[in-house]
């Protein structure tokens, strides 16, 4: 018998969600070695941990197109002799993509099922697929499920050159994603059921989808994160029994369904 | 759980592409590491284990245009995929019921790294290749060359990705999600990386001696490996021949540091631990273990005592195949998966090459070749930075 996957708590960082107040959260020298995104992963993952009122979840399972990009760079400037600065392993330890999954699990203390995805605009839907299924089966009883982006100056105007002019907003922002969810199996206080996840799934139509997010946060890798989040919120504020999120990227697609868990 | 039926696998390392290759090197304990000779970088002094063909050869030899633009890492994932295709008798055809996961960290960054002064200025010449940069777009490359996969995903958790590979397809497959799925990993040799684990400190310019008392880091290697898992009634379905069976796995994080291992492997421990425990075997079964044992001192000593932690005094055989590819990294978990299933069908464990002085930190490793064994349960592990650690169970059923 297959169990019902319910999302308990999200946090976010985006154009629209603006970043918390990182002050006291970390020491100076953990603060100073941190890169943006890595603040943001531990912040909203803690938000989200403390909204669902668990400690250490059974599992950290992340998503990001890039990685730590930023870090990358760096590296790759030193290497290539863009920057005169010496290569640094710190760079370079924190440039691989599982860097964000390990540091949550190693604060949290969490020796669980650890893993992260980097399937570019779908990165995300791949953790939210293997979280989705280790809960239904029963091997996890709930999941902490990120999905974390970052841009860079560079890197956006990289991809510009190449027609990809989303990574940055009309208002010369970087388009950036940070998104923690709690999954669990058990309803109580859950803000909505994750009724299904389905990759590259033919083209259903959706009462959201990624195309249309773009305009409220740019684009990057893991947009359809934020775009899943509004769909919880367009599902309880509207009261409605369904909502349909569909990840419309060119070359990837994925639906996500959510269903109400109010007036049953 | 229910062991899963593995019916092909495909292997590129430098012992050799395919498993004709590799089985002769790995019994003659002919290895593969030396000097660097098709990765692009200054410091040549390097001892790595490079896929012994160019990306020319790679491309010609899969009818690929010579201007084709797609990364090494690409190019053997194809190589591998394509054996282990063949070998489950997969047609086009098959794949649209087939699942691709592969497991990459490079991704595209051999392309990256030496067109990345272009890509900062006016020019356009090689554009194309930011959009083969992301782990992703590896695998997407892989999985167009072929067609028709009903979907793909990339795992990136460092040096066990290729393990997490095989443990999403197992349980999408235990969940119904696919019948069939394609797992393994791929990823080609870097400048970024090789310069990246030599700031670390854990590169060794000698060859690597895992478990030895003088060991000093590792060598690169490079390559791809891929098996076909489906359910049983697939295989049935298809009169597929079961090569032998994934029948347990576990994954743990030992959350302890970004690059280091805990002194007490918590995390290999409980990976070790969960794979026992969902194949439902005691440690008294098993009969050889394919350490990660990469030649770093802190690898080796943390591996040791996690083992030493599941199987008391009485150890199986334990090796390490290191020393004959290199560390591949992201591919390490199924070109090593790989090796296993031939030691399994032919009888034999393999030699942990190079290692001569014994540390009392580490475990004993088989030191030559040990033919004409039954191996019924093979344990396989891959360890990444992030303490990502995944540990594998091969079984042999009836």
């Amino acid at each position: 018998m297959e169990r019902k996957v319910y999302v308990k708590s999200l946090a976010r960082i985006s154009a629209c969600h603006p970043d918390p107040d990182y002050s006291g959260m970390f020491s100076v020298m953990e603060a100073r070695r941190m890169s943006r995104l890595m603040k943001r992963a531990l912040a909203s993952s803690q938000q989200a941990l403390s909204q669902a009122g668990l400690a250490v979840p059974d599992a950290v399972i992340t998503g990001t197109g890039l990685g730590c990009i930023e870090n990358t760079e760096h590296f790759l400037k030193s290497l290539t002799g863009i920057s005169d600065q010496p290569l640094r392993p710190t760079h370079f330890m924190q440039s691989t993509h599982n860097t964000i999954g390990s540091l949550i699990a190693i604060r949290l203390g969490c020796h669980g099922y650890n893993a992260t995805y980097s399937q570019g605009a779908v990165s995300f839907e791949s953790a939210l697929l293997d979280a989705f299924v280790q809960l239904q089966m029963g091997l996890l009883e709930n999941a902490l499920v990120g999905a974390f982006e970052e841009m860079t100056p560079d890197f956006a105007a990289i991809l510009a050159k190449t027609g990809r002019t989303g990574a940055v907003l009309p208002d010369g922002r970087l388009s950036e994603t940070a998104v923690s969810m709690v999954l669990g199996t058990s309803p109580e206080g859950a803000l909505c059921e994750l009724a299904a996840v389905t990759l590259c799934s033919p083209a259903a139509t959706g009462h959201l989808t990624r195309s249309a997010c773009m305009a409220r946060y740019g684009d990057n890798f893991c947009l359809s994160a934020l775009g899943i989040c509004d769909a919880v919120d367009l599902l309880r504020k509207e009261h409605l029994e369904m909502v349909r999120f569909v990840n419309d990227h060119e070359t990837t697609q994925a639906t996500t369904e959510l269903k109400s868990v109010c007036g049953k | 759980m229910i062991p899963i039926p593995i019916t092909g696998a495909g292997v590129v390392s430098a012992v050799g592409i395919g498993k004709r290759q590799s089985l002769p090197a790995l019994r003659s304990g002919t290895t593969g590491i030396a000097p660097v000779r098709y990765l692009t970088t200054d410091d040549t002094d390097f001892l790595v284990g490079e896929v012994p063909l160019s990306n020319d050869a790679m491309r010609a030899s899969l009818g690929l245009p010579a201007d084709a633009v797609v990364s090494r890492t690409s190019l053997m994932g194809i190589l591998a995929l394509q054996e282990a295709l063949e070998q489950a008798g997969l047609q086009r055809d098959d794949l649209r019921e087939t699942v691709l996961i592969s497991g990459t960290t490079v991704g595209g960054m051999d392309c990256t790294e030496r067109f990345y002064r272009e890509f900062l200025s006016d020019r356009h010449d090689h554009d194309a290749y930011v959009a083969i940069h992301d782990c992703g777009a590896s695998t997407d490359a892989i999985a167009a060359y072929f067609g028709g996969f009903s979907f793909a995903t990339t795992l990136s958790t460092a040096c066990s990705s290729a393990a997490n590979a095989v443990i999403l397809g197992a349980n999408l497959i235990r969940a119904g999600r696919a019948s069939r799925v394609v797992v393994g990993g791929t990823e080609s040799l870097s400048s970024y990386h090789l310069n990246g684990f030599n700031s670390l400190m854990i590169v060794d310019r000698a060859p690597c001696r895992p478990f030895d008392r003088t060991r000093a880091g590792l060598n690169l290697g490079e390559g791809a490996a891929f098996l076909v898992l489906e359910s049983e009634a697939s295989a049935k379905a298809r009169r597929a021949q079961p090569l032998t069976w994934l029948s347990g796995y576990g994954n743990a994080c030992d959350a302890f540091h970004q690059t280091a291992s805990s002194e007490n492997g918590e995390g290999p421990y409980r990976a070790m631990c969960r794979a026992l425990e969902l194949a439902g075997i005691g440690p008294e079964k098993v009969d050889y273990i394919n350490a990660h044992g990469t030649g770093t001192p802190n690898n080796d000593a943390s591996e040791s005592t996690a083992i030493r932690r599941v199987f008391g005094d009485s150890l199986p055989p334990v090796s390490s195949t290191k020393p004959f590819t290199g560390h591949t990294t992201s591919a390490s978990g199924s070109i090593e998966a790989v090796f296993c299933l031939l030691a399994m069908e032919h009888g034999f464990i393999p030699a942990n090459l190079n290692w001569k002085q014994p540390d009392e930190a580490c475990l004993r490793p088989v030191v030559s070749l040990q033919e004409g064994v039954r191996l019924r349960h093979i344990l396989c592990n891959s360890f990444g930075f992030g303490g990502n650690d995944s540990s594998l169970l091969f079984s042999q059923i009836g």
